[in-house]
């Protein structure tokens, strides 16, 4: 029960640090990464 | 309000798969399962709205003599039938010329898709161009979640910066599911009756460019936003430019180039010189042929952004006719017949370019086969 509860807050912090990540990621890549249709975009 | 996760242990599972998620392509890489993974699901996914270039790759075995490389800049640009025509005439045989091209610009795309064309096949001389105008030049290709495979290229980005090396990490983030769904599936054959027209086909009005050798040639009227315009006229340019208006670079005596050195971001510079290296190391002569834009149709010199030779320490041909001697005599109004957009010529400028690049490019190819 105690390890649970020291658990928790790890938990929750890595849990910030990689959706931090990943924001960062999507705010360095160029947005058409994440467009699904973009092989059917333009020559 | 509702909290996000209803337990901690909710919180965790999802923690784990977000680090799972994250961590898969550095996973895969760290393992067998990336050559199952991800080495050649590419074959499938990679070209798969491309499947002319499928065939040129992974399909015909013999040498090509002149490949055309690129962006959609190269490929509308190039009447890759007539070149391959005017070869086998001045040859006296049957030569290969195909055109390779892409959606985006970008020497990081440049480089990977000519280290899998080198790899297949034999390419006597590649002729490429990366220059563009687009405000997206500068920015990796939109498509490297299609074609980045951390477990086959992770090692190469060592000589990069890390936010840029993150940015390519995330790329094989976002294709990790792409490539698995091609593991469990792998090579889903193409269907030679297709019913669904290629990209070409339905937004530049083009034949099926498998027919035309990679070439893709847009039946498309000149719009200035990139839009599609449908109406396209057929207008062949009066102008007394010959193919005498070729102009080579030579370092220190032409004065047909300017480098702007304007600011490029380092992977260019860097897949610039990764791209110069393979294509050494596989015996390909290079030639940089300029391809105008609309908005360079008066001007007396061709700009690049570096002495790309130089930078990349090859022996590179750079080659072109400057946009002001090209329309040479031309209206503004004439010149917008030869393009679909400010980037990209249409089929009348492919035809007009095509003709009077073609001898001198082959003259250079004959000079090269000499050596």
């Amino acid at each position: 029960m105690k390890a649970a509860h020291c658990i928790e807050p790890v938990v929750y912090l890595l849990l910030i640090v990689l959706s931090l990540a990943i924001l960062l990621l999507v705010a360095a890549s160029p947005p058409g990464f994440l467009d699904t249709s973009i092989v059917y975009q333009g020559f | 309000m509702r909290p996000a996760f209803d337990s901690p242990r909710q919180a965790a599972a999802f923690t784990m798969l977000l680090l799972l998620l994250l961590a898969a392509p550095w996973l895969t890489a760290k393992t067998s399962f990336s050559r199952q993974a991800q080495t050649y699901s590419a074959e499938s996914i990679r070209w798969e709205n491309y499947p002319w270039i499928q065939k040129t790759i992974f399909e015909e075995t013999n040498d090509i003599d002149i490949a055309f490389i690129g962006s959609s800049h190269m490929t509308l640009g190039i009447d890759t039938p007539y070149v391959q025509q005017q070869l086998d005439e001045r040859l006296g045989r049957k030569t290969v010329v195909r055109s390779v091209s892409w959606l985006g610009g970008g020497y990081d795309e440049l480089y990977f898709a000519a280290k899998e064309l080198l790899a297949h096949r034999r390419v006597k001389t590649l002729v490429f161009y990366d220059e563009s105008s687009s405000p997206k030049a500068d920015e990796p290709n939109d498509t490297a979640p299609h074609w980045f495979r951390y477990g086959d290229d992770g090692g190469l980005l060592a000589g990069l910066p890390l936010r840029q090396q993150s940015v390519y990490y995330f790329a094989a983030v976002i294709g990790m599911p792409r490539n698995l769904l091609n593991w469990v599936i792998p090579g889903l054959p193409e269907d030679p009756n297709r019913p669904i027209p290629t990209f070409a086909e339905t937004r530049n009005l083009a034949v099926n460019p498998e027919t035309r050798l990679g070439s893709v040639s847009a039946h498309l009227g000149f719009d200035p936003d990139f839009m599609a315009n449908t109406n396209f006229v057929v207008f062949v340019p009066q102008t007394g430019t010959t193919s005498a208006d070729f102009r080579m670079y030579q370092p220190g005596t032409n004065s047909s180039y300017v480098f702007s050195n304007r600011p490029l971001p380092d992977w260019q510079i860097f897949f610039a010189r990764q791209f110069a290296r393979l294509a050494q190391r596989q015996g390909c002569h290079l030639v940089l042929l300029h391809l105008p834009e609309f908005t360079e149709r008066s001007s007396p010199v061709m700009v690049e952004a570096r002495d790309w030779p130089g930078l990349c320490q090859t022996d590179m041909a750079m080659m072109g006719i400057p946009a002001g001697r090209l329309f040479a005599g031309l209206s503004e109004g004439e010149v917008k017949l030869l393009y679909a957009d400010p980037g990209h010529l249409n089929e009348n400028g492919q035809r007009y370019f095509t003709r009077l690049i073609a001898p001198g490019l082959i003259q250079y190819y004959e000079s090269c086969a000499l050596h």
